[in-house]
């Protein structure tokens, strides 16, 4: 018997090493606050060229103005951000952070196996600030932060009935129809199907056919010939969308069509018709509290950016506009 | 016509009679005969370590806005930018986010800094190799005693108490995506998934909760290592448990259990016990059928010659088989659904219960918090066994060539709320598709007019006269009479908008101690001379928008136990590979001009051709009628 085709061993070899490694520890984190104040913000010429250098690598041609001062704000805003997240401490407080700034390190200080000292001098060196990855997980970091704090405000029943006003149409009651519908089978009819639904559409409408007998004429239908008040959307999911856009268009109180639909033809008896409906805020407070705090966390995402720009000076340099 | 249809919903006003366990306004969308729904009740979001480790970054809340309509972006990401985005170009009426139980609070503990454990080399490699993690924290909990890792703390505390904030995160997701209003655009369930898998042997089964009112605490395979004692807690924890508590289990995958997945007996050798079939009865009352990871109907092969079970095949027999190819092995016939309903026969006459009685839906099992993204033509992977996206993505096809885009549960319910369509899920009235929303309707009786498919009158008489998918037939007239079914099936109004090639019966029974089984085709027919050209994927000829039949069984004994389920196919269409390969400008019949991502293409494997389809839920016959309810 073959070793390899033993499934046991596998999983001996695999659990002795995570035994091994299940006990080790790594170093806690190490937090310590930076201060200081933060200086204008200036997009340099530099910086500019190689965003349109980026752009032309990645898209094939040079970006437009309008697409370069697209570039210029997202790099403002990401310096703000980056700022911001530095100014609360979180390149140092950040355990992903620090690992980078010691992988780093561990190239420019071979040798060194203090991750106090390293980090330290990453810093020094202005890493935090330079190096791409922990830019970005900087921005992440400050936005997670910024989201789960504004969403953990409570949302007052005044702040939900506002919330359901201004959408109020998306929470309403859609509007519905109640209809029956005679039924000509593209199966049964074939190419006999036009002349068939041409010669019931006579019979309909000269006889005194009303929609209790819908059933004596044409084919059956598995969903059935008399349906319960629907919206646009639940007579698409049983008859294709087409079908439901012209029925919900239609008039009372006759024989309309023929509409075709995945099926067939139909006539359709439109029995009644409901009107949109506003939602109760008690009936629908859990999908209005979600679809708020999701704003807010949006909206606080927002502000903080429009108050850092209002806290600093924010400059580009002339040279960098031209190339726009 | 008119006195039968009175007559009916006389009865069904009675028979729709479901409890009503929640505050809620009543749907304006009412159907006593019942309406189709389309949901997806298996979905992993980035609460699942196995999907986290693949780059997913979407939560419960997402999976819900999606399976609603709302766009997706998915991994890879550049910064915090998704390169990919999904969307459902029709919403889903439900669905239920059922993340492990297993690694909740692994995941969250190694993805939250300052929690105890955060710091552990296995957490650091969590979020440093998740490819690795990924292997490790599957192993670790693949063995018949699971342990936690050490950094759980003693006896896992830190873990238990880490995993109770992603379970309120799941609840409170729930809750939120829960149209409550009368215009029921969308019901959530609370669930889980149980994640047993005994040295890869995937005894995997969804939990499913009927409503808010949840145990404390999601019994995982560390607590409870196997599927009695997972029973045994939900009885305790939530039927008993908890006021208005009401739960159902959905075995899954049972085509990677190694034949493991209903077992008749016990680990000692001993046969299963009455109370154990009891107990397996009562909760475990639908199957998923199929999914990402392949179809579990039936394989090929003994007495089975039903070609159509040539679909969506894994070829091996366990996940060892698949990432150590030298010891795969041909999955084993019982982890096959059709065999454990023929068992289940056996083991009704044995025990007077039978254990093995299930109803069948499909789902997609994704690992991109994308639930019902089941679209052929743009399939992004599944996001956890298979490739992986995280970095970029893979070269050449989306996923392992053997997965899939997974299918829909469909659900006969009154309205779309959570008792209406828990009601029907625990009737098994249910039905499962690869994917189209095809309608279809299953009654099993004895005296059916034999006009119903002329009269339009055969979801009445389904009714009157018979019982739906997933019921008992009731008791037969006498010797000298046979049961009759009456069936249709109406093919997907939107989506690739195929025709229906045929509608068919699957009867399963038991002769003389022998498993038997039989396939008829009851409406429509595999000779229509529709076809698909496999360069194009251009579709040729037609079949039907719908089919119906009335099919007496002339070859019944009432003597045997047996059970019938309906299948409706779709016409030939092109595989999801098929299309990234033709995208690809692959050309087979020059092998050096393939790259290598790009051989799947060419493997002899690679079945390009699909027939999509939907199966129903079984009807089934004992001698002595309805009697499967015994109390204990």
């Amino acid at each position: 018997m073959n070793w390899a085709r033993k499934p046991a061993l596998h999983f001996i070899v695999l659990g002795v090493g995570m035994f091994a490694i299940d006990r080790l520890e790594l170093s806690p984190p190490w937090e310590s606050p930076s201060g200081g104040s933060e200086p204008a913000l200036v997009i340099r010429a530099e910086q500019v060229s190689a965003l349109r250098r980026d752009w032309l690598s990645r898209t094939g041609r040079l970006p437009s103005r309008a697409e370069t001062d697209g570039l210029i704000q997202n790099e403002i805003d990401d310096e703000l951000l980056v700022r911001e997240a530095r100014r609360l401490g979180f390149e140092r407080s950040d355990p992903l952070v620090r690992r980078r700034l010691v992988r780093n390190m561990g190239f420019v200080l071979a040798g060194s196996d203090d991750s106090e000292d390293l980090v330290r001098e990453a810093l020094g060196l202005e890493m935090d600030r330079t190096d791409l990855v922990v830019r970005r997980r900087l921005i992440q970091k400050l936005q997670l932060s910024t989201a789960t704090e504004a969403r953990l405000a409570p949302a007052t029943d005044a702040e939900l009935l506002e919330y359901l006003q201004r959408h109020a149409l998306e929470f309403s009651e859609p509007r519905r129809v109640q209809f029956a519908h005679v039924y000509l089978s593209r199966d049964r009819h074939g190419a006999e199907l036009e002349a068939d639904t041409s010669e019931l559409h006579d019979e309909l409408r000269h006889g005194s056919v009303g929609p209790d007998n819908a059933t004596e004429f044409g084919d059956p239908f598995l969903h059935g010939h008399d349906l319960p008040p629907q919206s646009e959307r639940e007579i698409a999911m049983k008859f294709g969308a087409e079908f439901a856009r012209e029925v919900s268009q239609l008039l009372e109180g006759s024989w309309r069509g023929p509409i075709a639909s995945s099926y067939g033809k139909h006539f359709v008896w439109i029995q009644a018709r409901h009107p949109r409906k506003p939602a109760q805020l008690e009936v629908v407070r859990g999908e209005v509290r979600e679809a708020l705090l999701t704003e807010r966390a949006e909206s606080a995402l927002a502000e903080l950016l429009k108050r850092l720009r209002r806290s600093r000076s924010i400059r580009v340099e002339r040279s960098a506009l031209a190339q726009s | 016509m008119a006195t039968l249809a009175a007559s009916f919903l006389a009865s069904t006003q009675l028979a729709a009679d479901y409890a009503l366990t929640e505050q809620r306004e009543p749907c304006a969308n009412h159907n006593p005969l019942r309406s189709a729904f389309f949901g997806d009740l298996h979905v992993h979001t980035s609460f699942s370590h196995d999907a986290s480790t693949q780059g997913t970054r979407n939560g419960p809340r997402a999976a819900y806005r999606f399976a609603r309509g709302a766009r997706l972006g998915i991994q890879p990401y550049e910064g915090d930018e998704p390169l990919r985005a999904l969307q459902l170009a029709r919403p889903l009426d439900f669905a239920a986010v059922t993340d492990h139980a297993e690694l909740l609070g692994e995941v969250h503990t190694c993805s939250t800094a300052g929690l105890p454990g955060y710091d552990s080399m296995i957490c650091w490699i969590y979020r440093e190799w998740p490819r690795v993690s990924f292997f490790m924290m599957n192993a670790k909990s693949s063995s018949e005693n699971p342990t936690r890792f050490e950094f759980c703390g003693p006896d896992g505390v830190h873990c238990t108490e880490a995993s109770l904030t992603p379970w309120r995160e799941i609840q409170a997701a729930a809750e939120s995506a829960y149209d409550r209003s009368a215009a029921c655009r969308f019901t959530s369930f609370v669930g889980y998934e149980w994640t047993g898998s005994v040295d890869t042997n995937n005894l995997h089964r969804n939990v499913i909760f009927r409503n808010d009112r949840v145990p404390e605490h999601p019994a995982s395979f560390y607590e409870t290592p196997s599927a009695e004692l997972l029973w045994d807690a939900l009885e305790a924890d939530c039927l008993k448990g908890g006021e208005g508590c009401d739960v159902l289990v959905i075995p899954h995958n049972s085509n990677l259990s190694n034949g493991l997945m209903w077992r008749t007996t016990r680990p000692d050798g001993s046969p299963i016990s009455v109370a154990q079939a009891r107990k397996s009865e009562k909760l475990e009352r639908v199957v998923e059928v199929m999914q990402h990871k392949g179809d579990s109907e039936c394989r090929l092969g003994g007495t089975t010659r039903d070609e159509l079970c040539n679909f969506e095949k894994l070829s091996f027999q366990n996940f060892i088989g698949k990432y150590f190819p030298p010891l795969a092995e041909d999955p084993d016939p019982r982890s096959f659904v059709r065999r454990a309903l023929q068992d289940g026969l056996v083991e009704a006459e044995r025990l007077g219960v039978n254990p093995f009685k299930f109803g069948l839906i499909a789902s997609t099992d994704t690992h991109l918090a994308a639930p019902g993204a089941v679209s052929e033509q743009e399939y992004p992977g599944h996001g956890g066994a298979g490739a992986s996206a995280r970095d970029e993505l893979p070269e050449g096809l989306p996923d392992d060539l053997e997965f899939n885009p997974g299918g829909l549960a469909g659900i006969w319910a009154e309205e779309n709320s959570r008792d209406s369509l828990f009601a029907a899920l625990h009737r098994r009235e249910v039905f499962g598709t690869s994917g189209p929303r095809i309608a279809i309707r299953f009654f099993g009786g004895w005296d059916f007019p034999e006009d119903v498919c002329d009269s339009g009158s055969l979801v009445e008489a389904g009714y009157s006269h018979g019982v739906p998918m997933g019921g008992d037939l009731k008791p037969g007239p006498g010797s000298g009479h046979a049961p009759v079914f009456a069936l249709g099936a109406l093919r997907d109004p939107g989506g690739a908008k195929m025709d229906l090639q045929r509608l068919q019966i699957i009867k399963g029974w038991v002769e003389s101690g022998e498993l038997r089984e039989a396939v008829y085709d009851v409406a429509g027919s595999a000779d229509n001379g529709a076809s698909v050209d496999l360069s194009t994927c251009q579709v040729a000829g037609s079949g039907a928008a719908s089919l119906c039949a009335v099919w007496r069984d002339s070859d019944f004994d009432p003597q045997q136990r047996a059970f019938y389920y309906a299948r409706a196919v779709e016409n030939p269409s092109c595989r999801w590979s098929t299309r990234v390969c033709n995208a690809a400008g692959v050309d087979c019949s020059e092998p050096e001009s393939v790259p290598d991502e790009l051989a799947p293409c060419c493997s002899e494997k690679h079945q390009r051709e699909i027939q999509e389809r939907a199966w129903s839920s079984p009807i089934w016959y004992s001698p002595e009628g309805d009697a499967r309810e015994v109390s204990p």
